[in-house]
């Protein structure tokens, strides 16, 4: 394959391009208002009435043509800009329409399990699909006209040209230097001593696995992994398992947090600010930063919306590591042109959708139209990763997965590296927020 | 070897099964906030610009922080680098 040919060939560069139009007509829909591009997204919902004005009982949601609506512009606009990609990749269109058709509907049943009011606020989309995809692949197993579809680098790679967008460098200044200290001064230690721990301490010879479960930890969780994993080329296991235990263990720390933090009696905007730099999700910092009050809540938000920044750079810094380190032939030097080569495209297709939301979009518009181009936008990213999900679930045998666990060598270096990531970002809270050395900052709550 | 294996299950079990009586018993959870942990990225939770914009204001220029981000990462990319060179020596 020639580099032009690559260029509406290869997996990376047909991502990009998705992500470019699905962000597009996005743009012109909010910025013209003339059609909803939004895309189905389940209300939180239970079977029965409970008082809550924001649970919408199911049936009620199915009964609305809404509904109905945007499932179908949902369908409409993922199968048609996938099966061209696929066909383009050299895919067969008759085999991969039906295969297409039966994940798109394992893909609503995971949406619709994970809007239900408990799992909305604990486990959420990742998790149910790869149980739905495990329990598809471990008991009646994946039928060969089903495979077609399951092609989950790609739905990835798309789902994080289109999150690009959502990634903001006028964040970077929210919180002044005392977020950029507590955000990015900690996080990339973190990263590289997760990285000797696992590789030297703990002899994990699967490099991408400790680097993807390094960027969970350190940066935010289930997003971090997807970008950094897809950037490391890690394999399909590798990302179920750093998942599964990002979001085990943010459950528990988004409870325990709070309350270590009233027990060292620590002051709101250090409170926050430690659960910003540590707690994994971001819908779970903002919980975990409320219960200990509305200083707390912001501090925990501006240190999260730094971190969520890093993304992109850490994926990218990932992917120039690996193709110059870590792949790379023993004693050879790598030049640029086999940088470029093994460098994965979509990460530009990131960073450019990221530069254009922050230095075009942005500055030209405000950030409430940013933000309703992001509600569109959000739920494509969304719908693109419970794909892959459901993909990777279809694709793994639980055997796999003991196996990956390299005899709980993967569950120290998450504990490990979380342990030093508060015990860092502890210290450099307390020198930047507790008043000793540096002036206490004032927050608009 | 063995020791470290049944470490690992008795904490894995732990963590579990405390995530999961969290999850039974709704712990955690801000009855005006209608999402959790599921939230993975910003973008996620509805309305996300209000928590953040206009809640600190500094002087110090944007450049500035984007200058001394760069200058961190690209720092922090030579070390991890040179520790990765040494561990291979």
């Amino acid at each position: 394959m020639t580099e032009t040919e690559k260029l509406y060939k290869s997996e990376d560069w047909l991502a990009v391009w998705i992500g470019f139009i699905v962000i597009a007509i996005a743009a012109i829909s909010v910025l013209t208002g003339t059609f909803d591009f939004s895309a189905l997204k389940f209300s939180t919902w239970t079977l029965w009435e409970d008082g809550n004005d924001k649970v919408v009982p199911l049936l009620e949601q199915l009964a609305s043509v809404k509904f109905w609506t945007k499932l179908f512009v949902t369908f409409i606009v993922t199968s048609g800009l996938f099966t061209i990609g696929a066909k383009l990749q050299g895919e067969s269109v008759k085999k991969y329409i039906p295969a297409f058709i039966a994940l798109f509907v394992l893909a609503i049943i995971v949406r619709l399990i994970s809007a239900e009011f408990t799992f909305n606020r604990y486990l959420e989309w990742a998790f149910w699909a790869l149980i739905v995809g495990l329990l598809v692949s471990n008991t009646v197993g994946v039928p060969e006209w089903l495979k077609p579809a399951v092609k989950t680098e790609f739905y990835i790679k798309t789902g994080l040209v289109i999150m690009g967008f959502s990634v903001l460098f006028s964040n970077i200044a929210k919180f002044g230097l005392y977020g950029l200290g507590i955000a990015w001064i900690v996080t990339p230690v973190v990263i590289i001593f997760m990285w000797w721990f696992g590789t030297k301490l703990l002899k994990i010879d699967n490099k991408p696995l400790v680097i993807t479960m390094a960027a969970a930890t350190s940066v935010c969780g289930t997003s971090a992994a997807i970008a950094t994993g897809a950037a490391s080329n890690c394999k399909k296991t590798d990302l179920t398992m750093v998942v599964s235990i990002s979001i085990i263990f943010t459950v528990v720390l988004m409870v325990l947090e709070p309350i270590i933090c009233n027990a060292l009696g620590l002051s709101p905007i250090m409170g926050g600010s430690l659960i910003g730099g540590t707690v994994d999700s971001t819908g779970a910092v903002v919980v975990a930063g409320t219960a200990l009050g509305e200083e707390a809540q912001v501090a925990a938000v501006l240190v999260k919306s730094i971190q969520n920044i890093l993304i992109g750079f850490i994926a990218f810094f990932v992917a120039l590591f690996f193709a110059t380190h870590v792949d790379k032939e023993q004693g050879r030097k790598v030049g640029a042109i086999e940088i470029w080569t093994r460098f994965p495209k979509f990460i530009i297709g990131f960073f450019v959708a990221s530069l254009v939301a922050s230095f075009i979009v942005l500055p030209m518009t405000d950030s409430s139209t940013v933000g309703a181009i992001n509600k569109v936008l959000d739920q494509y990213k969304n719908w693109a990763f419970v794909l892959a999900f459901t993909s990777i679930g279809l694709d793994t045998k639980f055997s796999e997965i003991i196996k990956q666990m390299q005899g709980g060598k993967v569950l120290w270096l998450y504990i490990a590296g979380q342990a030093f990531n508060i015990i860092l970002t502890f210290a450099a809270v307390w020198l930047l927020l507790s008043g000793v050395i540096f002036e206490i900052p004032v927050l608009d709550k | 070897m063995k020791l470290f294996k049944i470490i690992t299950i008795i904490v894995g079990t732990c963590v579990i099964t405390g995530s999961i009586f969290i999850m039974c018993q709704g712990l955690g959870l801000q009855e005006n906030l209608d999402f959790g942990a599921g939230a993975y990225y910003y973008a996620d939770i509805p309305n996300f610009e209000k928590f953040v914009n206009n809640t600190y204001k500094t002087e110090i220029p944007m450049w500035v922080h984007i200058l001394l981000f760069l200058f961190w990462g690209f720092l922090m990319y030579k070390l991890w680098c040179w520790i990765d060179s040494r561990k291979d020596k």
